[in-house]
């Protein structure tokens, strides 16, 4: 298993319109906007966890650890890869302190401001990932699938988050799950790629096809989405 | 009153100095504190729900608007706390036991106050027992429920049931929602009502209110 810690780019932009602004922004909001961005790298820790496992294909995507993933839809994506990646990333408990106490102090826009900014970290550090995977896959010649988070899109059981953790360290990066499956620090992201020589690139580290989410303010036809 | 629809405009525009302003004025001008808090700042907030529900605003509009209303409450509340004026209603609210996903009860939070409603947070991974002692000690008229994700929301059921064991079911009305929620599972759960969005919990909890009162 390898841990890295990553350097991200918030784009401001991006923010804003995550935010809800379609195209003018008053200059008030994209100094304010800015200024958390500047502020955002002192307390963003982004750091990811992540191994390659072999899997046989056997009633679904079976691992070492003798766990299965037994979602078709995933299933059917993963099948035909040599092997398959898993992850777990986060940008530590900082930026959702900072986030709770904007909120406590009824500063609603700043708190939203910064909530923002960790989702724009989390889809930056996402694409960032699988870019540097798919550039070595292109090398090898082998493709990668698209990134595949559990209890998103076609993944419907997010009870198979406990697949991933069961497979990584996670406390090296200080991310632990909990019994409801949810991980702490909130802006934690999971997720599993499938790579291999019949594997066809994916055109995006992720889709938001899957999703029935369709007045979700984070989604994207085509190009990049957050989970 | 000119100052009040003054007060109301500048609150929609997102103008929190001045709103402060005008509220001290208005204040000075030994206008009723409750009056200036309807028609002032509910009111403005109302009309950038409105707003908001007809997508001729967005959320930070709405945020900003939400900065000058509480600058106006933060000098109004202590005054309204002596005088013992009344709210529209009491809100418990809370993000349930295993979730810690907070951003969107805190919008509903910040919504309810800005209606004229009492809001009582209680945070997020709230156990069902917690629920439950809350109704017993405030007596709200309305007990919010947030989660996140499908598995957590599964605790919202644990406490309408922990409620009905204490014969406090019928005793308040239950509001539910969150990025996983449905209005299928509230009808399943045996909530009373359901909202996608903070504004829509707004007039869902005016409605209900008003038929349980
Ligand atoms: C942004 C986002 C993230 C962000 C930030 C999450 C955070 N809290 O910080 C990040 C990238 C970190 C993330 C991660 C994950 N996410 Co996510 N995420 C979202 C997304 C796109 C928006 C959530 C959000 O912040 N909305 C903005 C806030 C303001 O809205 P809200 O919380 O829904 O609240 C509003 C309403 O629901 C309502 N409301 C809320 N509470 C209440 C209470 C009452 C009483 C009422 C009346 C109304 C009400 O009013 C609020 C204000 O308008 C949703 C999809 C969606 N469109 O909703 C998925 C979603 C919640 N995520 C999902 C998943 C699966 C995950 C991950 C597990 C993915 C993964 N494998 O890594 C992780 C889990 C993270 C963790 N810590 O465990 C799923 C959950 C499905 C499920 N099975 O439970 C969703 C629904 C997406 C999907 N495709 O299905 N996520
Ligand atoms: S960004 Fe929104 S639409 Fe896209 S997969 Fe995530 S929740 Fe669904």
């Amino acid at each position: 298993m390898q841990v890295k810690n990553y350097q991200i780019e918030i784009d401001k932009y991006l923010v804003l319109k995550y935010l809800g602004y379609k195209d003018k922004v008053p200059k008030d909001i994209l100094d304010e906007v800015g200024e958390c961005v500047d502020e955002s790298y002192g307390f963003i820790k982004p750091a990811i966890c992540f191994d390659q496992l072999k899997f046989k294909f056997k009633d679904g995507i079976l691992l070492p650890d003798e766990s299965i993933i037994k979602v078709q839809y995933i299933v059917e994506v993963l099948k035909r890869s040599d092997y398959i990646v898993m992850a777990v990333m986060t940008l530590g408990k900082e930026i959702e302190d900072k986030i709770s106490t904007f909120f406590a102090r009824n500063d609603y826009m700043k708190g939203m401001i910064y909530d923002v900014i960790g989702n724009v970290g989390l889809e930056y550090m996402g694409k960032r990932f699988w870019q540097e995977l798919a550039e070595v896959a292109k090398k090898d010649g082998i493709g990668i699938t698209q990134s595949l988070n559990p209890g998103t899109g076609g993944w419907k059981d997010i009870k198979d988050q406990s697949i991933i953790f069961n497979n990584l360290n996670t406390s090296l990066i200080g991310v632990e799950l909990t019994d409801a499956f949810m991980m702490k620090p909130m802006k934690s992201l999971s997720m599993v790629y499938g790579i291999g020589k019949a594997v066809k690139t994916s055109l995006v580290d992720h889709d938001c096809a899957e999703c029935p989410l369709i007045d979700c303010p984070y989604r994207k036809e085509v190009a990049k989405c957050i989970n | 009153m000119a100052i009040l629809q003054e007060i109301s405009e500048n609150l929609q525009k997102g103008y929190a100095p001045k709103v402060t302003e005008l509220v001290k004025q208005a204040l000075n001008n030994k206008l009723d504190p409750l009056q200036i808090l309807n028609d002032g700042l509910i009111n403005g907030m109302n009309i950038v729900g409105v707003k908001f529900r007809n997508n001729e605003i967005y959320v930070p509009e709405v945020l900003i608007a939400a900065r000058a209303m509480y600058a106006g409450l933060n000098i109004l509340r202590p005054i309204l706390t002596q005088t013992g004026a009344t709210y529209v209603g009491r809100v418990v609210i809370g993000t349930v036991k295993g979730d810690i996903h907070d951003i969107g009860k805190n919008l509903v939070k910040m919504m309810m106050e800005g209606a004229g409603f009492e809001v009582i947070d209680l945070g997020v991974d709230v156990s069902p027992e917690k629920f439950v002692d809350a109704v017993k000690n405030y007596k709200p008229d309305i007990l919010g429920m947030s989660a996140l994700l499908t598995t957590t929301m599964l605790n919202m059921k644990d406490t309408i049931e922990a409620l009905k064991s204490e014969n406090l079911r019928d005793k308040v009305v239950v509001m539910v929602g969150g990025a996983a929620v449905t209005e299928s599972y509230a009808v399943e759960i045996g909530a009373n009502g359901y909202a996608r969005d903070s504004v829509s919990a707004v007039e869902r909890a005016k409605e209900l209110v008003l038929n349980y009162k």
